[in-house]
């Protein structure tokens, strides 16, 4: 009885399968002719563009388009690119498709590539579609199409969409990736950039510790409950005018407030109202920041006292003006140490951005090469 | 008159050029591995023999502050090195980054209040 009833229940389904068969040409078929009685109200040499357009409108129906700010630059235009970049994560977070209308974009930094790089790269580990349009600049075009952005993105090969470790040139910018801390490659990493400054290799004990500070937060903090689970994205460019390498650190993650918040709740904040100041139960986070950098909370999210000495240890770095203009972003507040400004944002952004420059000027030692 | 000799524990020649991360699961060349397999030993074979020790820092590509703080608070915290017999044996060298020494020494004396509260 058993085998007449799946039998019977095959056949049902591929009977169904062929009525949708049918019943798509059927649909395509009417949709092609409305197409076509309006292209061929159209010149001949317009005809083809149209086509074109259409079909790629058609092709990206079931994507959700989001528009691209025209000055991506995460630095100088940070609310805006951190709510173009949102969007871009509550698409993902809806499981849907994404196509990134970049035809309008201006002026793109670097930081800002890295970052929309980093959240594309959760979209293919997600198996999840994405498409995008090109800016319309040649500039820019030139600089997204030379580079191996869109190539990485597309790579179909299942091994390598999740991986602990990336390594990718862009046009200048190397960036790579991974998920513990990695203080050979952070060592190479300066060995190369002070050859581009200073012409040899040199050590900047200074840089190695901010980078053992950021890998270590993000492997330690940037998922609530677990460790080394999120990546850390680092990028480097050499700008040859000014003479300086630009870094860019990065995590997806929940960001240095959400993690405080998890795991300091309100209720605990109001029985240790003395302890936790009163920043602390009215969330001010900029003023939160700014006594973290400069040490005025000695606790920290796991509550150990033997820790919580990284970021204040980066102030202290910046204080010996051994990186200049670093800046620091984090949910819904920017951080630019440098100028001892910490300023809330409008936005949130969902993980950490730092930013920092090393030029001539960050070590005058006369030095041998190492 | 003949000086004595001191011990010279070089972290980047007996361990590392490369101090990475607070813990072993965290990292290569992490504190507690340093602190566990090598140095542990050394320095308590400097105090019960009552003899000097110089741990030298230079020489790496640079620390980070949980390194230090999981090696040294940690040898006080973790496996209870009395911190007096410490300072009386043990010496640091630290041309390269000369405030680690007082960092490090930061971290120690925290790492005793600690215990002693216990």
């Amino acid at each position: 009885m058993n085998k007449r009833k799946s039998k019977c229940l095959l056949k049902r389904i591929e009977l169904s399968k062929i009525r949708k068969k049918v019943k798509r040409s059927k649909k395509y078929n009417t949709w092609r002719k409305y197409r076509n009685r309006n292209i061929n109200k159209l010149k001949k040499e317009n005809r083809a563009v149209e086509i074109k357009r259409l079909n790629i409108k058609d092709k990206h129906k079931h994507f959700v388009t989001v528009k691209a700010p025209r000055n991506c630059l995460v630095n100088e235009n940070t609310e805006e690119y951190i709510e173009f970049i949102n969007k871009i994560e509550n698409v993902l977070s809806c499981r849907k498709k994404v196509f990134l209308q970049m035809k309008d974009i201006e002026n793109i930094d670097y930081g800002s590539i890295v970052i929309l790089l980093s959240t594309l790269i959760k979209f293919k580990e997600n198996g999840i579609d994405f498409n995008g349009q090109l800016p319309k600049d040649n500039k820019l075009k030139e600089i997204m199409i030379n580079s191996n952005f869109f190539k990485h993105l597309k790579n179909k090969k299942t091994d390598e969409i999740i991986q602990d470790k990336y390594n990718i040139s862009i046009d200048g910018i190397k960036t790579h990736s991974g998920k513990t801390v990695d203080s050979v490659l952070s060592a190479r990493i300066i060995e190369n950039i002070s050859k581009k400054i200073w012409g040899t290799k040199r050590e900047l004990k200074s840089v190695q510790r901010i980078l053992i500070e950021l890998m270590h937060n993000t492997n330690n903090h940037a998922a609530i409950g677990a460790t080394g689970t999120q990546h850390w994205w680092l990028s480097t460019k050499y700008m040859e005018q000014e003479n300086k390498v630009c870094f860019a650190f990065l995590d997806l993650g929940v960001g240095i407030f959400e993690n405080l918040n998890q795991k300091i709740d309100k209720k605990t904040k109001m029985l240790f109202k003395d302890i936790f100041s009163d920043i602390f139960i009215k969330n001010r986070n900029n003023e939160i920041l700014e006594g973290i950098m400069k040490r005025q909370f000695q606790k920290t999210s796991t509550n150990q006292p033997f820790r919580g000495k990284g970021l204040p240890s980066i102030a202290k770095v910046v204080e010996r003006k051994k990186v200049s203009n670093l800046l620091i972003i984090t949910n819904d507040v920017i951080g630019k140490v440098s100028d001892d400004k910490y300023l809330s944002l409008k936005g949130s952004f969902k993980g950490t951005y730092v930013y920092w420059e090393v030029g001539v000027n960050n070590d005058k030692r006369i030095k041998k090469s190492i | 008159m003949t000086k004595e000799l001191k011990k010279v524990f070089n972290i980047a020649k007996e361990f590392s050029k490369y101090p990475g991360p607070r813990y072993k699961e965290e990292g290569s060349y992490s504190g507690q591995e340093l602190r566990e397999d090598f140095l542990l030993n050394v320095v308590e074979n400097s105090i019960m023999g009552k003899k000097q020790l110089l741990i030298d820092l230079d020489g790496t590509r640079g620390y980070g502050t949980s390194f230090l703080e999981e090696v040294f608070g940690g040898l006080i915290r973790e496996n209870n090195i009395d911190l007096e017999e410490f300072k009386k044996y043990i010496t640091f060298k630290s041309d390269e980054e000369d405030y680690l020494i007082e960092d490090i020494e930061e971290y120690m004396d925290d790492a005793n209040n600690e215990n002693s509260k216990k």
